[in-house]
Parts: structure tokens; sequence; C-alpha cells
């Protein structure tokens, strides 16, 4: 696919219809042959809004192509003309935490595994929201707006008084 | 709602006209509902109703749901915990929230009720703020209760709490059950057949014997969904699940013929329609088209299925400090023995502890008073791989640590693993030529791939091929570095 230089997506509460800071959102890449791309997560800001760059893909295409020689294929000029960003899952989280942490030294060289980072994975807000994905096509990405998710809380997110 | 075990069309037959869907919500992120369509059963893959579980109906109309008969059973009270507790409303008639629950007090025992819309994927909320996105109970509604504290209600008509049950995996193994929050073990033979089900205090509640191709020897086993081998049994029809094909225990043969062919070197294969080779007591057949071994043990050995339990004084206790159980499930303990005779020892399959921890006690050096020893099976001189893959150094290392290839990634799990069968190449600008590889690899890594469940990919004729696909842990039998 063609991918921009960067795209930005806001983050809003279908309820409130304000920007909701704090997830963690991933971007898969459909390859074209063997497994798909997961293009490492960010967090929404005070804004609701993450930016994926063009440059997050390919060095995540070239790590994951590095580590796992066999397991991957695709460039990204050959990926699928659409993208899906997910609310990840509490367990995913939680799961990466737990990766990252016990092989931090197999890992670190590919993927994020400072302190930092991990720190503010592990704080992210998602377990409140429902793990879902959402689809853009290319032509989404290159309409050069923010382009909108809408995610909605879980039922035992909701607080006593809670008018959201 | 409490229902018999049952074919959903049978239950909901008497409202079959005023229902377009039932759907049942199974958790998880991926595909998390199974549904059953009246007049379009065959698309369907919710089967049958079994107790305390929930159910969530599409309504044609606002009109009210009465099952008729003995399908149900209504309690005369409710307990309901503190936060949230789920309340299906079957009464054939609406009611004001306020009036329906005697016994609660809104703002002092429960100050929401919330429900999903099943049209708009949205969920609506109950506040008694002038506001509210609904003020009443409807007929077949799921609703939830939002309790300040725990409290029972005496209801006056026809609505009644429900039950989730929540299985709990680790390594793909079922370990327990939690239904309403109380926890069920399961206990296996070595067939993988739910053998035991025990409580949280190691009582035994249910035990469950079998024929040897799978029929039941014992009753009460419509309790349990998964049965012979772990496999889930369609009441319905009958049959067991086994991912490729179905699988008829009064016949002992499975409905459909083997699509992966069959061995001219073994007669026992030559019926594609039979299972485990004739030999049900010796192999199990996870996937429905490619039979295993069910256990590595020597001759002579079995598995010892224990509950979980306090070893009486005197006796040790088995623990490892590699494993933490999964949320609900125990730590095993066994006792110092020597089993009776026809009952085998525990034995588990080598494996290389994660880091920071220790080695599992074995024959081999002396243990403290009281502790007992858990026999591993030796490492195999004399496997040979069956497959093979092309890897860096680091890849490489984390196999030679874990001793699996690791398909749970930096970035995130899961994904498939890709090896190949057939081919074997010493030198790396071979490999590297040969698979298309980004860059030279470093090292062969040879599988383990009889132990793999879930075979697909490209290229396969008669399951062998140049790239096969699989999301099952593999075991590593040995690796390699590459000549340059």
């Amino acid at each position: 696919m063609n991918f921009p230089d960067k795209v930005t997506f806001r983050v809003i509460d279908r309820k409130t219809k304000k920007p909701i800071r704090n997830i963690a959102l991933l971007l898969i890449l459909y390859a074209h042959r063997k497994n798909n791309y997961s293009i490492e997560a960010k967090i929404s800001n005070e804004n609701g809004e993450v930016t994926f760059t063009k440059n997050d893909c390919l060095e995540d295409i070239e790590n994951s192509r590095n580590f796992y020689l066999m397991d991957y294929a695709s460039t990204l000029e050959e990926c699928l003309p659409h993208i899906s960003l997910e609310v990840l899952s509490r367990e995913t989280i939680d799961f990466v935490l737990k990766i990252r942490k016990e092989r931090k030294n197999t890992y670190q060289n590919y993927w994020d595994c400072s302190d930092k980072f991990l720190h503010s994975l592990g704080k992210a807000d998602n377990a409140d929201y429902l793990s879902k994905l959402y689809d853009f096509s290319e032509s989404d990405l290159w309409r050069n707006e923010i382009l909108e998710v809408f995610v909605e809380k879980t039922p035992e997110a909701k607080e006593v008084g809670d008018k959201s | 709602m409490h229902v018999a075990d049952n074919k959903v069309e049978t239950v909901f037959a008497p409202i079959q006209d005023k229902i377009s869907n039932v759907w049942e919500y199974l958790g998880g992120t991926t595909d998390p509902w199974k549904h059953f369509r009246p007049g379009l059963e065959q698309y369907s893959d919710l089967k049958t109703v079994s107790a305390g579980h929930v159910y969530y109906l599409d309504l044609k109309s606002p009109a009210g749901l009465v099952l008729e008969g003995a399908a149900y059973t209504t309690p005369a009270s409710l307990d309901f915990s503190a936060g949230w507790n789920s309340l299906v409303w079957t009464y054939p008639a609406a009611k004001p929230i306020l009036d329906a629950l005697p016994g609660l007090t809104f703002g002092v025992d429960y100050d929401a009720v919330a429900r999903f819309n099943n049209q708009t994927k949205q969920w609506e909320y109950f506040r008694d703020s002038g506001s509210d996105d609904f003020s009443q109970f409807e007929p077949g509604q799921v609703y939830f209760i939002h309790m300040l504290i725990p409290k029972t209600a005496t209801v006056s008509a026809p609505a009644y709490s429900v039950t989730r049950t929540k299985y709990i995996y680790h390594n793909n193994q079922r370990l327990a059950k939690q239904e309403n929050g109380v926890k069920y073990f399961y206990l296996s033979d070595h067939l993988g057949s739910t053998a035991v089900v025990a409580d949280g205090s190691g009582a035994e509640v249910g035990r469950y014997e079998y024929q040897p191709y799978g029929l039941p020897l014992t009753s009460g086993m419509s309790r349990e969904r998964y049965k012979f081998t772990g496999k889930e049994l369609d009441d319905s029809t009958g049959l067991y699940d086994y991912s490729a094909r179905q699988y008829d225990s009064s016949l002992g043969r499975f409905i459909s013929p083997d699509t992966a062919g069959v061995d001219h070197a073994d007669p026992q294969s030559l019926n594609r329609y039979s299972y485990c080779l004739n030999n049900p007591l010796r192999y199990v057949d996870p996937s429905g088209n490619a039979p295993m071994s069910a256990t590595q043990l020597p001759l002579g050995y079995g598995i010892l299925g224990t509950p979980i339990y306090t070893p009486p004084a005197g006796l040790g206790q088995l623990t490892t400090p590699i494993w933490t159980p999964p949320d609900g499930a125990g730590i095993l303990a066994t006792p110092i023995y020597a089993p009776p005779d026809n009952q085998g020892i525990l034995a588990t399959p080598d494996y290389t502890p994660a880091d920071g921890a220790g080695n599992l006690a074995t024959p081999d050096f002396q243990l403290p008073a009281g502790y007992g020893v858990l026999m591993s099976k030796g490492q195999d001189d004399e496997a040979q791989p069956t497959g093979y893959r092309y890897v860096g150094s680091e890849e490489a290392a984390e196999a030679a640590k874990t001793g699996y290839v690791p398909n749970a990634y930096g970035n995130r799990a899961p994904k498939t693993v890709f090896y190949t069968p057939d081919e074997e190449l010493d030198f790396a600008s071979q490999a590297q030529n040969a698979y298309n590889l980004p860059k030279t690899p470093t090292h062969r890594i040879g599988l383990d791939t009889t132990k793999i469940t879930n075979i697909y990919g490209g290229n396969v004729v008669g399951r062998k091929g140049i790239e096969m696909t699989t999301k099952d842990r593999i075991p590593v039998v040995n690796i390699k570095k590459l000549e340059e």
C-alpha cells in the first residue's frame, strides 16, 4: 500500500463525544503473504490523538522480518490497501508487558523494552474500553485530516454518578 | 434462565415466531458471539442451551415471551452481589424498574441499571435522572443492575438472575471452570478426557468414565460440555467436535474420511474413517486428521490424576517454583509414596525453566526430607526433527533457552510460525535463497512437528510441502549453526 508520511487518529468516547487520553492503540498492516504486521503501540495524548508515521511502519516491518526470518514476506508497498487500528485489550497489553520484561535481552534491539515505554503501556486505560478493530482504507489515510475513532466503555467501567 | 440441556431450536420453539436470533456471549476479543437463527439452523453455531448460561434474544417486536412447560424454573429470591449483576426479565409484560424489585430501594441498594442494545451495539442506562435511556424492564431483555451493597431481593414476577461459566486455560490445557464465582478443577486421564471434576477444597463433585471409543460409562455426564479426550459433545447430534471432522463415539468412527491421505505402510490407516488407528487407548487425534501418541511415557507408566489437596502430616508436598498457576487454579500436591500396583508415576516432559527459576527435582540428587520426586521424561537422544526453520541468532538463542519456537512476540502475540518439513540445507546462503529470506540465517532449528495439531498452508500435498504454518507451540529437537 501507499502509506502517507504520517497519519493521525483521534480517539473519541462514543457517548460523550469527548477525546480520550491514555488509550493504547496498535496499527495493523495486512501483508500480501505470510503474517500481518503490528506496528508498535502508541498511547493517545491529551487531545486523544496518536500519530503513526511511514517510518514507524518501515522500521517495524524491518524489525519483524529480521527477527523472524521465515515468518514475514511483504514489504510496505506489497501490503494490502487498508489498515486497522486496534484498541488493545488489557489482556494483550499484559501479555506484551510480560514478554518484554521476561525476554528483554532478546527483544530490546528490535522493540521498545524501556522502563518508560512499558510503564506508560501498563498505565493505559484500555481496561475501561471495549477492544475492537477499526478499519480504514488507503484513501482514508490520504484525506489529510485527523481520522476519528469512536470507542465505547464497558459497563464495568461506569462509576456511580458518572453522567458520561 | 435455568433450562434443561436441550437443543436450542426445541427450547425456543414456543416463541420462534417472536425472535430473530438467539445469542450466547463467550467473551474474548476474537469472534466472541455464537448465535442461532430460527429457520437457518444450518448456518448457526449455537446448537444447545445449557443450564446456567446467559442467552440474549433479538425480539421481532416488543411482545411478551413465555416459555411453557418445565423448561425453566423461577427462584423466589435473588442474591445480588456488590457491583454489576445480570438479570433476565422474562415476564410477558413490561414493568417500571422502580416497581419491579420489591425489597430493593433505588439510591440505597442500587443506583443504575444497564442493558446492551443489540441493534445499535451500544449500552443504555437507567439512573432515574429524567433523561434515562429506558425506565422499565422489557420482556426477553437482559439487564445489569449495579448494586451498592450485596443484598437478597424477593421477586414478585418471573424475573431471575443468571450464571456464567468461564473456562480457565493454561498452555492450551483446560484446567478449571468458574460458575458464578465458584471454581471447579478438571482432572484428566492420559487421553485428556474429563475424568474427575473437583471443587476448591479438593472434594470430588463428578467422576466420569468412558468406554474405549468414548461412550460414557457413568451417568450425569451431561453437566460437562467437554468430555472424551477433552472434546465438546454436541448433544443435538451426539457427535464430538474434532475440528477437522465430527466423531461418533457410538460407532467408534469419524463420520467423514480423513483428508490427509493414508500411509500404505500402516494398514490401520487404510480405513480413512477409523478413529486413532483403531487404538483409542494409546492415541488421540486433537485436530481430527492426525492421530498421535497420547503420552510419551515409557511402557508401564501411567498418568496419575490427583485432586488439589493438602497432604496428611508426615507426607511431602510437591511444588515447583517455576509455574505460576492461572487465576483460580491451585498447586498440585502429591504425597511421597510408592504407587499401588497398576498405578503410574506422575511424569512430565523435560523443559527448560524460565529465567530465575529453578529446576524440578530429579532422582539425580538428594532432596530435603518431606519433598517428593517428580519424574520427568528423559531427553530422547534418538529424536529426529520432522521440520526445519532457518533463523537468526536471536531466535536461535530464544529457542535454546525455552525449548520452543517462539510464537509469542516482542510486538504482540500470537502469530503464525512457518517451517519447512522436507528441505534440509546446511549452508546459510542456500537457505536464504531457497526461502527468499530477508537476510542470511545463522542457524537451523530442527522441530518436532508430530505434536502440532493445527497445520494448514500452501504447496501442501499429502501433508508434505515446502512451507506449512501452525499456531501451535513447536518443541525444538536440535539447533545447528549453519556453515557460511
